[in-house]
Formats: C-alpha cells, structure tokens, sequence
C-alpha cells in the first residue's frame, strides 16, 4: 500500500472499498512484471553469447558439430535460472506469472524438440526458434500489458523475413541472425524491464 | 432495496487480504502481510476469521527450515468477493 499507516478493522464507504479493491489490484500487477525483466536479460545474454561463440567455431572449423553447444547453453541457462528464482522468491504465485513461465517453458520444450527433430531430417531449425522466440515474447509483452515488449517479440518475428530473403539463415551465418533476434527479442526487452524495476525501487 | 454488504468483507484488513489473494493463486503471510500493511497479530486474527467463514484456505508448512503460512482463495471466497464488490456497485449506482 502506498499509504504508511497501518490498515485496522474500520468500516468502509463503498467508494473508498472500491478505491482500495482497486488500488491493490493494481499493485498486483505492478509486482508481477517486477521481475519480468532478469529471466530475459539471462537468457537473452546467454544466447547471444552462445551464438557468437557457436558461429565462430562452426566458421573456423566448418564443423556444424559445434551446434551441439546449445544443449550445454540450456542446460547451464536452466541451472542459472533456477538459483535466480530461488534468490527472488516473491511470496505469492500469480496466475498470470504461471501463465508466463508456462508459455517459456513451451518455447523451451518446443526448441529442445526441434533440436532432436533436426537430428533425424534437416529443418531450419534456428528459424523456427527465432519465429517462436518473437512469438513468446510477444505474448509475454500482452500478458503483462507491456507494448515496448510486444513491439520487440513482433519485430524479431519480422526480422526472420529479411533474414532469409536475403539467404543469412544457411550455414554459420544463421548464428549472426540468431543473435540479433536474441538481443532484439530478448535482450533489448530486459534491459527495459529491468531499469523500470530499478527505478520503481 | 439494498442488499446488505457482507460484514465479514465489509472490515478494511479483511477486504484488503481478498483483494490481494483474488489476484493470486496462492501467498505467504509475509507477502500479505507487506501488501497491507497490517500488523502480524491483527492480520492473523482477520485471516482466521476469512478461514472460519470458508472464505480462505490457510496452510501451514515449511520452506526450507523457515515456517510458512501460504494462503489461498477458496471458491466460496471467489463468490462472496464477487458479491460484495456488485453489491457496492448497486450502492455507488444510487
């Protein structure tokens, strides 16, 4: 509450039991996108990084075997993400932050999928990773009634068009595509999200 | 003719503790406890009162070695909250 004294057992007008009805609603929703922005800024770091680093092994080598590095990437992004929830547990479960991590842990049951799909038949695979990244966040950004996060998700989905018209989504060079949906779709979003928490704070 | 307001979520703490656990699937005294603004002992014995009335579900248990009081909304609770806040809207209305 924003007010400073303690709250009792007084009656209330029906105005002023709307007014706090209200009020509390809101600073509901104020708390859920307090901790949107680190889960992004992680995984959108970690992936950038991976993608550069992937890129320049699989041009130096010519072995599209370095690929296989993305598993290590989730992996050590599921471990990380873990120790940040269990240092920022926030006392309450919402039903739109479960909403929210059900939609990314689909992106990342989805990705893992493809990733053995690829194995077995060639696929785009990064393609349709950075498709459903955009999509993701984007959702997120509705989710929580953010539209600067909205706008990135939708932009890294646009951003797949001249991507592979203009043929960067083959060979080593799909990576320089990957990280620049990741900085775009993730990374951008959770340097917003986070300085707004940082201001608020 | 007004309806009555419930009593029991016509009090400022208790309308309170519902409005934060409506939007929540479930939270800790601590959390409800900053939301409020309340004092400890006051918002124990409102909580009780909510889960007297079927209103909450209150759950004792553990995270880690800390004790923790988890509290939820029951269907009943859903109800009377939905109730009350269109029986102020009849209220504000006329």
């Amino acid at each position: 509450m924003e007010n400073t004294e303690k709250m009792g057992n007084t009656e209330l007008s029906p105005e002023k039991s709307l007014q706090l009805i209200s009020s509390i609603l809101q600073q509901n929703r104020q708390e859920i996108s307090r901790n949107t922005g680190k889960p992004f800024l992680l995984w959108g770091c970690l992936s950038f990084l991976s993608s550069l680093i992937i890129w320049l092994l699989w041009s130096r080598t010519g072995n599209p075997a370095w690929n296989f590095l993305w598993f290590a990437m989730t992996l050590t992004g599921a471990l990380l993400h873990w120790r940040l929830e269990r240092k920022t547990e926030e006392g309450a479960t919402t039903f739109l932050a479960s909403a929210i991590g059900s939609v990314w842990i689909l992106f990342g049951c989805t990705s893992c999928s493809l990733a053995v799909i690829n194995i077995f038949l060639p696929i785009p695979i990064l393609l349709f990773i950075m498709l459903l990244m955009g999509f993701s966040t984007s959702l997120t950004g509705v989710l929580i009634k953010n539209s600067v996060l909205s706008c990135c998700g939708i932009l890294s989905i646009l951003l797949c068009i001249p991507l592979s018209a203009g043929r960067w989504l083959s060979g080593p060079d799909t990576l320089l595509a990957m990280a620049l949906a990741a900085l775009v779709g993730l990374v951008i979003p959770g340097i917003i999200l986070y300085c707004k928490t940082v201001k608020k704070a | 003719m007004f309806k009555k307001l419930d009593p029991l979520l016509h009090s400022e703490l208790r309308l309170a503790v519902m409005s934060v656990l409506i939007g929540v699937k479930e939270a800790d005294f601590n959390f409800i406890k900053e939301q409020t603004q309340a004092t400890a002992g006051n918002l124990s014995v409102q909580l009780d009162k909510l889960a007297q009335a079927g209103y909450i579900q209150v759950e004792k248990g553990f995270a880690g070695k800390k004790p923790r009081t988890l509290c939820r909304v029951t269907p009943q609770g859903i109800q009377a909250f939905s109730d009350y806040v269109e029986c102020l809207k009849g209220y504000i209305q006329h």
